[in-house]
């Protein structure tokens, strides 16, 4: 039984996962990989940059 | 009677002929003087054309914008500040690779700039035939012939003075200085805005390039009028100019100075043809074989196809090493943890899922170090030119190849790059083509794939499946450009920088950004995912609920060798065969199971079982997903000491054939769920479902086809 209880808990865990993810993911102004043509792509760069 | 004055500034290397041109166009009406405080000389003239009263400003004869000479300070001062109403820039039509650097840096000024193409008559007679019309689309200015030494196009200038003063300019020419150089280039025009540094009449932009490339002029000028201010932008610029130096191995300014002979370079690679012989330097001979108009498509295919053996063959050492550590691990956790739900899903559901990708790292950060030194040398402003031809004839913008390249690492930023392409139709036809640029996150599935049905081809495999995006993406931009988004694009130029040696630290940082990229996709969203699999397939539990009497069978089969009917191997054999039955109905029995099976009908005229349509759903979270539900699959089914490796389990189940048309299903239907909001926010939701819908009736329809005439030969 307390397996199954893990399981649920694992489970819904990774769920809520997912679904925070996609949400963040459509609000989010950028998802980049380099690509220096893209007004966002280049703010989250120079975000990058501000870090280093 | 003269109404209206206009003020035009001449400019122009020396010896092209700059001061022909003025004489013949103000006669003797000529004052000559000094540029206010300085002995260079200022001489004026005055010209009235068709009602207009036209001064002419000579300016002195310079090679550049670059501030090294006062003459070229006061051309620029003269052109920023007096703000003349049309700038000529007289071009020796007979070099004009060097002669078009001043050009390109006015271009970059947005001066209201008119080429004068002086001595054409000198380049015809060399054999050489420049497409005027061409170039002047290309650089979005007026472009006039002319031959001052016989006084030819004088009047033609001065009409496309009426016409340049009496219109407005709406484009104007961007020279990209490449990745590295335009992050810094954005860094420190984001500094200049924060710190509220005035520009003056400059764009900021520009002002960044300038003090990039160390102009003492700007510097002074912007530095005593910040103030304390400038602090912060010198201890940027001084950080972006170690940046770039430390990657390139140049300084900014001769990086800066390549892009722009890049881009004069591509322009005329695309305007200027030569019918005679003409001596060539390295570069030139080398960019004559890879841009040739024939071989350059051949040699492009054989670089990517020499690039896939490279990403297979030597990536399939660590990428077994790596597949025997995950197995290793699974008997470790199989020895550890006792035998139950938590078992299986750790073995089954997480290393089995995670691991099955994890495993494919190696070929991932291979691709993309091919990639890198493909970009960092420079060849890929080659194919990018040689792509750009065959851009044209399907009816798509040059520059759409920019985003296409990018779409080969990632769907998502590829999308978002589209937004380059000022034009709609060019961007949409764009992005609706782009799903087929196979993407990073589909490589795992190629691999495992043609590694499985074609151990001995798997690269020549992987580079068909490739090749056949491609062409799909060709056919698919021409009938888009013929139906739902017709018209014309604008012309570009396509920038070819020099020939560089990459360096070693670029590379890597470059390949080690995207390969951490897959490896944290894997730790986290393929995880989560690959849990949610594993319940999926494992609840509800079929317990008692078997078609056949499974325990009664394993019964006798140990009775049959307890009695010497059968022997060690057999009943081995036997009993695997039972218990893989058992599995598979467990696994149809459970929630995935049922969905696949309720599709599989859909499927199954492309050779799909439902374990396939179970994947090929699980892969619309990302594609990579594919691999990791195939991995969890096939071990809650090969459980137990059979156990085989995924890819001899693949091959036990399926034909090549049916292998091959999974994988060309795979790389026509639409990209991942976060492809699609991308999508969604790029161009809409009426867009975003067009293309949900038509990349999966043309999955359907080529699977179909390739599966059902595959039939009639295999």
């Amino acid at each position: 039984m307390w397996e199954i209880i893990l399981i649920i808990i694992i489970g819904l865990a990774a769920l809520a996962y997912l679904i925070i993810f996609f949400i963040r993911q459509s609000k989010k102004k950028s998802i980049c990989m380099g690509c220096p043509s893209a007004d966002e792509c280049k703010k989250r760069n120079l975000d990058n940059l501000d870090k280093r | 009677m003269t109404d209206k004055e206009i003020t035009i500034a001449l400019s122009g290397n020396p010896n092209s002929g700059k001061t022909t041109i003025f004489n013949n166009l103000t006669g003797l009406k000529q004052h000559v003087g000094n540029y206010p405080g300085v002995t260079v000389e200022k001489k004026t003239g005055i010209v009235d054309y068709k009602g207009y009263r036209i001064n002419i400003v000579d300016l002195p004869g310079i090679y550049s914008l670059t501030a090294y000479s006062l003459e070229e300070i006061i051309a620029r001062n003269f052109i920023v500040n007096e703000k003349p109403d049309v700038v000529v820039d007289v071009v020796d039509s007979s070099n004009l690779e060097r002669n078009l650097y001043l050009a390109t840096q006015l271009m970059e000024l947005n001066a209201p700039l008119i080429l004068a193409f002086n001595m054409t008559d000198v380049v015809k007679k060399s054999g050489k035939e420049i497409d005027i019309g061409l170039l002047s689309e290309l650089f979005y200015v007026p472009i006039v012939e002319m031959v001052g030494s016989r006084g030819l196009g004088s009047n033609e200038l001065l009409e496309a003075v009426i016409r340049v003063v009496n219109s407005k300019k709406e484009k104007k020419v961007e020279v990209k200085y490449g990745e590295e150089v335009e992050n810094e280039i954005s860094r420190i025009i984001s500094v200049l805005k924060k710190q509220k540094v005035p520009t003056f009449n400059f764009d900021a932009r520009w002002i960044a390039v300038k003090l990039l490339e160390q102009d003492r002029e700007i510097i002074d000028t912007i530095k005593k009028a910040s103030g304390p201010k400038y602090s912060k932008v010198e201890e940027t610029v001084s950080s972006s100019i170690n940046h770039i130096t430390s990657i390139l191995r140049d300084t900014p300014e001769v990086i800066i100075a390549d892009a722009r002979y890049g881009f004069i370079k591509g322009a005329l690679l695309e305007a200027l043809k030569e019918t005679g012989s003409v001596k060539l330097d390295r570069s030139e001979k080398i960019d004559r074989i890879l841009t040739h108009r024939i071989l350059g498509i051949p040699i492009f295919a054989l670089i990517i196809w020499l690039m896939f053996q490279f990403v297979f063959t030597l990536g399939k050492y660590p990428a077994n090493w790596l597949a025997l550590g995950f197995e290793k691990l699974s008997v470790l956790v199989t020895n550890i943890v006792p035998q139950g739900l938590i078992r299986s899903l750790l073995v089954d559901g997480i290393i089995g899922g995670v691991g099955g990708v994890i495993t494919f790292t190696p070929n991932i950060i291979l691709l993309f170090f091919a990639i890198a030194v493909l970009e960092d040398s420079g060849y890929m402003a080659r194919a990018a030119f040689v792509m750009d031809r065959v851009m044209h004839k399907i009816g798509l913008h040059g520059k759409s190849f920019i985003p296409l390249g990018i779409g080969f690492g990632c769907t998502v930023p590829a999308y978002m790059g589209s937004r380059i392409l000022e034009n709609k139709k060019d961007r949409l036809v764009t992005m609706h083509i782009n799903t087929f640029m196979s993407c990073g996150a589909r490589l795992p599935v190629y691999i495992l794939f043609a590694g499985a049905f074609f151990p001995a081809i798997a690269g020549n495999v992987i580079f068909s499946i490739y090749l056949i995006g491609i062409i799909m993406a060709v056919i698919m931009a021409k009938v888009l450009r013929a139906t739902r988004f017709r018209g014309e694009s604008d012309p570009f130029v396509m920038e070819l920088p020099a020939y560089r040696m990459p360096t070693l630290k670029g590379i890597l940082i470059h390949t080690w950004e995207r390969a951490w990229m897959y490896v944290k996709k894997a730790g986290t969203i393929i995880l989560a995912i690959s849990i949610l699999m594993w319940i999926l397939f494992t609840f509800p539990m079929i317990g008692g609920n078997y078609s056949q009497d499974y325990a009664g069978q394993i019964e006798e089969i140990e009775q049959s060798f307890k009695s010497g009917k059968i022997t060690s191997q057999e009943y081995d054999g036997e009993i695997a065969t039972v218990e893989a039955e058992m599995a598979g109905e467990r696994l149809a029995y459970s929630t995935a199971g049922r969905i696949g099976r309720f599709l599989e009908p859909v499927f199954r005229p492309l050779g799909f079982d439902w374990k396939m349509v179970v994947a090929t759903i699980s892969g619309i979270a990302a594609k990579e997903v594919i691999v990791s539900t195939i991995g969890t699959l096939y071990s809650i089914q090969e459980t137990g000491e059979q156990s085989d490796s995924l890819k001899t389990a693949l091959y036990k189940h399926y034909t090549p054939l049916v292998g091959y048309n999974f994988m060309l299903f795979t790389l026509l239907y639409f990209p991942c769920m976060a492809a699609m909001v991308m999508f969604r926010k790029e161009a809409g939701t009426k867009e975003m479902l067009f293309q949900i819908g038509y990349t999966l009736l043309l999955a359907w329809t080529m699977s179909f086809l390739v599966f059902q005439i595959g039939r009639i030969f295999i």
